[in-house]
């Protein structure tokens, strides 16, 4: 099954005709937004476009098919396979992995209990996301990534959102499983709390991690990580968006038991972890994924002491 | 003269004979029928009782359960393969509901049940996967316990039905025997 059918079976009715008929090249299809009585938008190469009901990508506004409320309806039963209770923890959190590791956010009315959300009712707004990976976008940062004995260093990636954080965790994740230039295969453990990096689909991970790669997924990072040093005896643990006292707790207890850690940090850059004297502890590398002044995707290196080792395109 | 009257006792003779045995046979058939009816709800009844483990320990689909029933030794296996492929199936506008039905109409086991009971089925596959954890559960705990007082009925009642069917067949047998004859 292509990529366009993975997601052509989430949709339903017209707006699947419409999809079908505009049958985008799926590796520039970035998003396709619904929302109830409004136009069907379609983010593609970075611009948005508005989906006519002849199956065209078009700008004009009044060309665009409207959405109606059982197109959603539809959509969402067919994402949940007709199981909404199956889905309860994902609607808390507002999305779903489908197969093909594709993911759906979804908003509707929340349920709130206890000051907790509970449940997610009326979804009237769903936007799905396709899933892509970057295949060697990682290459430029494995040199930095293994000491004298091969051994991975700590590693902590810091970015904002939106500049390829997990992305290149990903791709770390794959190639130190499989096995590089620079060292040989490893074990890794995946804690993929928010299906993000393995984007499982039924246990099996939908994008390619490796071959030496174990995941324990829609798991709390904390418990996780805990979990997967008891059972699996992992020579690398990463995990994804680290934040909390018990996730750095947990990123302590795996590193003393011997395993290398490689995490992701929402961050502005290498200033936010300096202000924290545990994360410079802890870690021996920094890698700040971005932007230069021209637009393009760099990765910013940095030693244990927070100086710059390499700026790579 | 004399040799053609014994032909036509000895035809009715054999009528007489084939109309009981056929009617005695109607009767069984009714008796075993009547004795499949509880087989199959006590089969519907173990299915439902995975389906309700599955909802409540692995948050399996309907999908997913559905699958796994097919797969088990039961006699509703071929209506769960039924229902998993039409919710697989790449069609536009299937619902869990509809394919539910579908599958109730379209399999043979579902036969078996009186109207009542399938519509009762009908009515449990349409409201099915709407709802969070707990109200699924109530759910087919609510049909669990109507199948198991269905069984309860049924069986206090089998061998008295089974002896009826049969009793009446042959009887029906004889009746119409009397009446042609």
């Amino acid at each position: 099954m292509d990529k366009l059918d993975e997601i052509c079976r989430i949709l339903r009715g017209k707006v699947q005709i419409i999809i079908k008929g505009i049958n985008p090249d799926v590796s520039l299809l970035q998003e396709i937004r619904l929302r109830p009585v409004r136009p069907l938008i379609i983010k593609y190469n970075g611009k948005e476009y508005y989906a006519s009901k002849s199956g065209r990508m078009t700008e004009n506004i009044n060309a665009a098919y409207i959405v109606s409320e059982n197109d959603i309806r539809d959509t969402f039963h067919t994402l949940s396979e007709f199981s909404t209770y199956a889905f309860e923890e994902e609607m808390r959190q507002g999305y779903i992995t489908v197969a093909g590791g594709h993911r759906v956010g979804i908003a509707g009315k929340t349920v709130i209990e206890n000051g907790r959300v509970k449940n997610m009712k009326h979804i009237s707004f769903i936007n799905i996301r396709v899933a892509s990976e970057v295949y060697g976008c990682a290459n430029r940062v494995m040199p930095y990534l293994f000491d004298g004995s091969k051994n991975m260093l700590h590693t902590l990636i810091i970015s904002p959102p939106g500049a390829g954080k997990t992305t290149l965790l990903r791709d770390i994740v794959r190639q130190v499983s499989d096995g590089s230039f620079f060292a040989g295969g490893k074990n890794v453990g995946v804690v993929d709390e928010r299906s993000e990096i393995a984007a499982c689909y039924h246990g099996v991970p939908q994008n390619d991690v490796g071959i030496r790669t174990d995941v324990i997924d829609g798991c709390p990072k904390a418990v996780g990580m805990m979990m997967l040093v008891r059972s699996m005896s992992p020579d690398v643990i990463a995990v994804d968006e680290i934040g909390t006292k018990e996730d750095m707790d947990a990123v302590f207890y795996a590193m003393t038991c011997g395993c290398s850690v490689i995490a992701t940090l929402h961050g502005n850059g290498i200033e936010d972890a300096k202000k924290n004297r545990h994360i410079m502890y802890l870690f021996k590398r920094f890698l700040v994924p971005g932007f230069d002044k021209n637009g393009k995707r760099s990765i910013e290196i940095y030693d244990e002491k927070g100086m710059l080792s390499g700026d790579r395109d | 003269m004399k040799k053609g009257c014994c032909q036509v006792t000895e035809i009715k003779i054999a009528g007489a004979a084939l109309i009981l045995v056929s009617a005695a046979a109607i009767g069984w058939v009714f008796g075993e029928r009547a004795k499949r009816e509880i087989k199959v709800l006590l089969s519907l009844n173990r299915c439902l009782m995975l389906f309700e483990s599955e909802i409540r320990y692995s948050m399996s689909t309907i999908k997913d359960i559905c699958v796994r029933l097919s797969e088990a030794d039961e006699l509703w296996s071929d209506f769960f393969g039924l229902v998993a492929e039409g919710i697989s199936a790449d069609s536009l506008n299937a619902d869990a509901g509809s394919v539910w039905e579908k599958a109730v109409e379209k399999s043979d086991i579902s036969e078996t049940l009186d109207d009542e009971d399938k519509a009762w089925l009908i009515r449990f596959g349409s409201e099915l996967g709407n709802s969070d954890r707990e109200s699924e559960l109530g759910k087919i705990n609510m049909y669990i316990d109507y199948t198991k007082n269905r069984l309860l009925c049924l069986e206090k009642n089998i061998n008295e039905r089974v002896r009826l069917c049969r009793l009446l067949g042959v009887t029906a047998g004889v009746f119409i025997t009397i009446l042609i004859v």
